[in-house]
């Protein structure tokens, strides 16, 4: 791979206006910014993003796990994990959309910018006068993205979702959870990045139409739809045969043993799937050819499938005698599929992914060096890099002011006055 | 300038995957207009075939859901990549094209002598993509893994499921799914650097950091603050969770005391049970979360899922039914909007599918044709388009060539 300081960045001259908040539209510009796009988000000195979390220190120090170092600071809204998690590589402005200065501000932005990206609900932006109609005539290559939980149309179309709520909706956690108990979600808002890595396929596809034709598009992307669409299996057994599917864990139709077992040590876990005869030989062999495989009942797929419960006790003694990282090279080894069940904080120090240079380590200013997940994907000769991590509120307020639309150092200053932008959070 | 009724219209894709990360991402090529030509083992095909489900379980190659699904709108041929002819006319068909997509094990491709420099040196031009487990490099490069392995392994798992359980991954092999979408966006920036670097460029998608790249936030939370986060336990604050109501489960999202206050007058709880101290902060009803499914029983169990979402929804609170793969069909919001799309094929007839993952305003989502059969467009790409005789191709078929 070329060296990441001297190549050039796919998305480089690419400027994107971001009004997103939270999770999926902000990490659907953070994906872009990992591409060398130039991403001016924009928050409000009265109504910063709400991933900022709360702004009084106290209130926050009740819950200190949900900010760098674990401690809110005196400033906790430029603390706060989540938000820091999906907002490296932007420059923060703040504009007020109230006021009519900050409007004309925007749509001075918007005459210079190729995205426009916003995840409010779908009546916002309208009432903001911002509407794509009125953003089109001011230019007509703009590209613009709404990316709420239902999408723009339809009995849904007010209704609000975060990703908690349009997971089931989407038929998703119908399918998760184990075989005799509930619905689940993922532990994490799932559809959220899932939206957030759609919204850029679409920009990415319009951006390509729109460097051949100079137009621009609007995209309307719902949240909901956006996470059926990871389902195929599920909506086409439903579609072919009415089936309605059932939860079972991590069982797997045909694989077995399919399932994370218990090692030693507290919350420690083996994956081991094994989908196919040489992988059981495989598997026997590493277990020391073990009495209880002899009976003719585990001899075939299907015969392991119908005994699962039995095996399933078989393969956790096993495994609880051993560490789950030496266990899975042993495995490995013999040719058998299986893998550490990682806790957050041992991914970031997997060796395989170190190696792969995939995990970087960030400065995140005085509350100090962090390890995080880099870019997404290698590319030979324009590969993306991380430049700097989440910004200040209004950090980038008078740069970004100056550098697009040649407001002066003293105009700026005016602008602060009259509280249309600026560096400080403000209720007044 | 003419409009393109497509958004990728210009680009043709040589499509060298099999099962469901690499297909869904050429899908996405094929389905806003690019030319795809998916290319299969003669006599065999891709794996995906064989998953079903099927039309009445009856085992069909040529009608499993899954491929028809991931298949649409690619043109299908077939070439046995053993052969030096097929190296030979896969490498034609390379030099005529903008982008390769491939997800065999990585050495694969430099084993059948179409590694990077050879097809770089035949078209420098193409931007090849390739999706693996692990990525093309490192230490676990060879490593065997399936969709678990990959989710347990990515931090994934870890955090799904029940704190006293074993971990859990997603359904439906999730992480192939994410692989194929961060395919498709590197691919997206590979064509667009292309307009000024000039050339094609090598991309390397690993599965594994597709898992961890997508919960970014709640890893970077754990890591930069140092605490665990406990299986189940995104937040620790509740009601953001599922609870059981008349007919199946329902998600209810109140964090915080407003939020708190309105759904337990919605859900017209006992005003005394306000004050109880088991209940007054977000923090004392995640430690009570028991005592506090108790006390919403009663309401909750009155009542329907739909009727509490429509009842929750009026009063501006946010509720998630979890819908059954029927009800999801059935939704009046879906059907407005046309998502299922009915897509007609030779051998199931006409079926719903899942339509545009979102609406392009210019250059919309569409279904020109379905899932190829095996080796169903051999004339039309290697005779037509590529200026071979029907000679040729008889002779390859002879020679198991195609």
């Amino acid at each position: 791979m070329a060296a990441k300081s001297k190549s050039r960045l796919p998305l480089e001259d690419v400027t994107v206006i971001d009004l997103t908040q939270a999770w999926a539209g902000a990490y659907a510009t953070n994906l872009l910014g990992d591409m060398g796009a130039e991403i001016i988000k924009i928050e409000a000195r009265n109504r910063p993003d709400v991933w900022r979390g709360v702004l009084s220190p106290q209130v926050a120090a009740l819950n200190p796990e949900n900010y760098l170092g674990g401690d809110p600071g005196l400033k906790p809204y430029e603390r706060a994990c989540l938000y820091h998690g999906v907002n490296r590589n932007k420059r923060s402005v703040t504009l007020n959309l109230t006021m009519d200065e900050g409007v004309d501000l925007f749509k001075r932005l918007v005459k210079r910018g190729d995205i426009v990206a916003e995840n409010f609900t779908p009546r916002v932006m309208g009432n903001l006068g911002l509407a794509y109609d009125t953003l089109k005539e001011l230019n007509p290559g703009i590209i613009m993205i709404s990316m709420p939980g239902y999408g723009g149309s339809g009995p849904l179309r007010d209704s609000r979702g975060v990703g908690g709520t349009i997971e089931p909706m989407s038929g998703m956690s119908s399918l998760m959870g184990y075989a005799d108990g509930p619905a689940i979600n993922h532990g994490t808002m799932y559809p959220d990045p899932v939206a957030g890595m759609m919204a850029v396929c679409a920009v990415l596809m319009a951006l390509h139409h729109q460097r051949r034709t100079g137009r621009g598009q609007y995209i309307d992307l719902s949240q909901h739809e956006t996470t059926i669409s990871m389902l195929t299996s599920a909506l086409m057994d439903y579609s072919m045969n009415g089936r309605v599917g059932k939860r079972a864990g991590n069982r797997h139709a045909f694989m077995a043993p399919h399932q994370n077992y218990p090692c030693q040590g507290e919350d420690a876990w083996i994956a081991i799937a094994v989908s196919s005869d040489q992988e059981w030989q495989n598997l026997m062999r590493a277990m020391g050819d073990p009495a209880w495989a002899k009976d003719e009942k585990f001899r075939t797929a299907p015969g392991r499938k119908k005994n699962e419960d039995e095996l399933d006790g078989h393969m956790s003694a096993w495994t609880k005698q051993h560490d789950k990282h030496k266990l899975m090279k042993q495995l490995q080894d013999a040719g058998v599929a299986a893998g550490v069940v990682n806790a957050l904080g041992e991914v970031v120090e997997d060796p395989h992914l170190q190696a792969r240079g995939f995990i970087e380590t960030l400065d995140y200013f005085e509350a100090g060096r962090f390890k995080t997940p880099g870019v997404a994907w290698k590319m030979s000769a324009t590969p993306g890099r991380i430049w700097r991590t989440a910004p200040t509120l209004g950090q980038d307020s008078a740069y970004i002011l100056g550098k697009h639309l040649g407001i002066t150092a003293e105009e700026y200053q005016a602008l602060v006055q009259k509280k249309v932008t600026g560096e400080e959070l403000d209720f007044d | 300038m003419d409009t393109p009724r497509t958004a990728l219209e210009d680009l043709v894709v040589v499509d060298l995957t099999h099962y469901v990360a690499g297909p869904f991402c050429t899908k996405m090529f094929a389905d806003f207009g690019a030319s795809v030509i998916k290319v299969e083992k003669p006599g065999q095909g891709d794996g995906a075939r064989e998953l079903g489900p099927f039309p009445g379980d009856a085992f069909d190659p040529e009608a499993s859901g899954l491929f028809l699904n991931l298949n649409t709108n690619k043109l299908g041929v077939t070439l046995n990549l053993k052969t030096d002819e097929g190296r030979r006319i896969l490498l034609d068909l390379a030099r005529s094209a903008d982008i390769l997509v491939e997800n065999f094990r990585p050495g694969v491709m430099d084993g059948l002598g179409l590694g990077w420099d050879t097809l770089h040196a035949a078209n420098p031009k193409l931007i090849m993509t390739s999706i693996s487990n692990f990525g093309q490099t490192g230490p676990y490069r060879d490593y065997k893994a399936t969709d678990l392995i990959l989710y347990g392994m990515g931090g994934l798992s870890g955090i799904t499921g029940a704190r006293d359980r074993e971990p859990l991954k997603g359904p439906q092999a999730q992480s192939q799914y994410q692989a194929g979408l961060f395919a498709f966006m590197a691919t997206l920036c590979a064509v667009l650097a292309r307009g000024f670097i000039g050339e094609g460029q090598r991309i390397d998608v690993a599965m594994l950091e597709s898992v961890a790249s997508i919960i970014l936030p709640t890893l970077l939370r754990a890591v930069a603050s140092g605490t665990k986060q406990q299986r189940g336990e995104l937040v620790k604050t509740i009601p953001c969770n599922f609870f059981r109501c008349k007919d199946g489960f329902i998600y209810l999202y109140a964090p915080g005391e407003v939020l708190w206050g309105n759904l337990a007058a919605a859900l017209e709880i006992d005003p005394s049970a306000m004050e109880d101290p088991r209940f007054s902060t977000g923090k004392a009803r995640f430690e009570n979360a028991d005592a506090l499914a108790k006390l919403l029983e009663p309401s909750l169990m009155s009542a329907d899922r739909e009727t509490l979402f429509n009842k929750l929804k009026e009063m501006g609170l946010i509720a998630g039914p979890a819908l059954t793969m029927d009800e999801v069909f059935a939704m009046e919001h879906l059907q407005e909007r046309n998502f299922f799309v009915e897509v007609k094929h030779p051998r199931t007839g006409t079926l719903k599918y899942p339509g545009p993952p979102f609406r392009m305003t210019e250059t919309p989502w569409q279904i020109r044709s379905p899932a190829p059969l095996l080796g169903q467009h051999n004339r039309q790409v290697f005779v037509d388009k590529m200026g071979f005789t029907d000679d040729d191709l008889a002779k390859w078929t002879r020679e198991g060539i195609v």
